[in-house]
């Protein structure tokens, strides 16, 4: 067991490598990554080469890279081009909403699409199973965006309009009463729908399929042979043989989550990093750009480790191969 | 002795084809039109994926002829403004769909927002079988260092979340419509290389591939004449899987302002404009989404329809 989560720790090493060369080579590859500040004309050339100067951008371009990752390792991001704040806390500052928002929307998305799947599969082909289907396919393909400010639409607009009660269309709390504990997940509910809404959609296809594996299986006729109720069998040795795979699979749209939240904190004013980044691309503050995407990859690497780690747990024959 | 070496290899094809085991394999190599025939045949009975067909024809014309709209039904072009006539509704003032903040005409923009959305998604989805399937044969085909190489690239562009990384490509080069099309790809060939790498895998060791080796082809002519009538099937289903994901990239990099850049009109960057109008325009916001919604659902559900249609063992799963 520890040799496997070594091992698997390990091999990290390498990914995270791979992903600073490709994030540092993506921002470096034309020359000086802010050249394009140059595009402003109040800007002076002088004042670029002495920007440059001061952020080390005249040396050459692989020695730039080992002192940037040598920084990076010790958690040393740079600072932001914009307000002279060190990379690390802007993101640090915001890390908490992002991943409030994240959990929250990945809980929806499990507590949703694990019985709509074990329902599908064990009643397949009746109408419910088609619904089901039917239902996670057109949440698969709904843009993000144009999901978000549809509910947004809806909830918060029209319901206002039309006098019901109604949502706020964005950020964290209500400025003006400072926000207690159930402002707080009002603000949460429509942000949350939006971004668990395709993962959802996709999981209980993929848990319909893992249930109908493990029904056809052979133990699961001894079970029944035994004469255990219908729901004993499904839910004592069907259920839990199927959910398996879903630890992978989490960990495998972890990547996908986190995309989505780049799109969904933009559309609701949410102060995470997707906003920060996406704040950053504007303000060609290019430190923090790196910075973000140098953190949702490591974020992303961590998760996926840590899904594997559970998966050894939950399913010894995983740890020797 | 080409010649010899090609009538040995006819030889050994009418072998594979008699073969009971791959029987169905044989089919879809020996003649492609055959093949194609039978699962068009399957893919009709689908009545859903031929609704879905019907309606991704549609689209496709209504976007091909944006031109043709602009000159014979709007009479605009897509960047004309009109402040004086902005933010009417569909109907209103002669807009059929109603006209944007600066008092362009919806319509003729969903047309031509369209084409760029549409091209952008076709031309990755071609880009990446074009490294996707090249990387993933070369792989499965030599193994070895090759396959260590090329797999662990794979391997880690599927564990970075792509879209910060299509962020910052983007927002540092600019791109214009056909190379945002190239960084798309870029970052999204992992998935089909891994496949065609498994199938590739799994026929080098079968006899007819080992009958071509003994009868002295060459690697290329192996895997152009022997591997890739095999693999054609994966590459189309998965090709039209994977355009609806396409459109929904574009739309997001769009809509976050680094995808197609205005003033060219995409259905991504009309959200992103038509946002602040929500409370008073809302069919400005619903109407290029909605377009979005359905190309990009529409076009999985023809390529659920080809899946079960090229594979009958999946259908009803």
């Amino acid at each position: 067991m520890g040799a496997y989560i070594l091992r698997r720790v390990l091999q990290t090493i390498p990914l995270l490598l791979g992903i600073s060369l490709i994030t540092f080579f993506v921002v470096n590859a034309t020359g000086s990554p802010i050249a394009n500040l140059a595009i402003d004309p109040r800007v002076r050339p002088e004042d670029i080469a002495n920007l440059e100067r001061s952020l080390g951008l005249d040396k050459p371009v692989h020695e730039r890279y080992f002192i940037w990752l040598s920084n990076v390792v010790r958690g040393d991001l740079g600072n932001s081009l914009v307000n002279r704040l060190p990379v690390l806390d802007r993101i640090m500052a915001v890390l908490p909403n992002t991943l409030k928002l994240n959990i929250a929307a990945l809980t929806l998305a499990l507590l949703i699409s694990i019985p709509v799947g074990v329902a599908a599969a064990v009643r397949r082909n009746s109408v419910f199973d088609r619904l089901a289907n039917l239902l996670a396919v057109a949440g698969w393909a709904v843009p993000t965006v144009w999901l978000g400010l549809m509910l947004i639409l809806l909830f918060s607009v029209k319901f206002r309009e039309w006098g019901f009660p109604y949502l706020p269309v964005g950020g964290q709390s209500d400025l003006r009463s400072g926000g207690g504990f159930w402002d707080q997940v009002e603000h949460m509910i429509l942000p949350t729908v939006a971004l668990a809404i395709p993962s959802m959609a996709g999981w209980i296809v993929y848990i319909r399929t893992s249930m109908l594996e493990v029904i056809q299986q052979d133990y699961m006729r001894t079970a029944k042979a035994k004469g255990l109720t219908e729901r004993g069998v499904n839910m004592r040795h069907g259920f839990r043989n199927a959910l398996l795979p879903l630890i992978t699979l989490v960990g495998l749209e972890i990547p996908a989550i986190f995309g989505g939240s780049l799109v969904i904190e933009n559309v609701f004013a949410w102060n995470g990093m997707g906003r920060l980044t996406i704040d950053a691309v504007n303000e060609r503050d290019y430190t923090v750009v790196m910075g973000t995407t140098i953190f949702f990859s490591v974020l992303v690497v961590v998760g996926n480790l840590v899904a594997d780690i559970l998966y050894s747990i939950a399913d010894p024959r995983i740890r020797r191969d | 002795m080409t010649e010899q070496a090609q009538t040995l290899a006819e030889n050994a094809r009418s072998i594979e084809a008699v073969d009971p085991l791959t029987g169905q394999r044989a089919r879809t190599r020996r003649g492609s039109q055959g093949f194609w025939a039978l699962v068009w045949r399957r893919f009709r009975q689908n009545r859903l994926s031929m609704a879905a067909l019907f309606i991704v024809i549609l689209i496709i014309a209504f976007v091909l002829g944006a031109g043709l709209i602009s000159e014979h039904v709007t009479g605009v072009t897509p960047t004309k403004n009109n402040l004086a006539m902005k933010l009417s509704a569909p109907g209103e003032n002669g807009y059929i769909l109603g006209s944007d903040g600066n008092g362009r005409d919806v319509l003729t923009r969903l047309a031509y927002g369209g084409r760029a959305s549409l091209m952008i998604a076709t031309l990755s989805m071609l880009t990446i079988l074009a490294i996707g399937v090249i990387l993933g044969s070369l792989s499965g085909f030599f193994g070895g260092k090759i396959d260590t190489v090329i797999m662990r690239a794979v391997d880690m562009l599927l564990s970075i979340p792509t879209l910060p990384l299509l962020i910052l490509l983007a927002s540092f080069y600019r791109p214009g419509p056909a190379l945002l099309a190239v960084f798309v790809a870029s970052v999204s060939w992992a998935g089909i290389s891994r496949l065609i790498r498994g199938e590739v895998l799994r026929l080098r060791h079968q006899e007819f591939i080992q009958a071509a080796r003994l009868l002295g082809s060459s690697n290329s002519r192996i895997i152009f004449r022997h591997i890739m009538p095999n693999v054609v099937q994966i590459i189309v289903v998965w090709a039209s899987l994977a355009i609806p994901g396409l459109i929904l990239t574009e739309a997001a990099l769009s809509y976050l302002g680094v995808g197609v850049l205005p003033p060219t009109p995409s259905w991504g960057n009309m959200l992103q404009d038509s946002k602040q109008y929500i409370r008073t325009n809302w069919t400005l916001v619903f109407i290029p989404g909605f377009m979005i919604y359905i190309t990009a659902l529409c076009t999985y559900l023809v390529g659920m329809g080809l899946r079960d249609a090229t594979d009958p063992r999946l259908g009803g799963r």
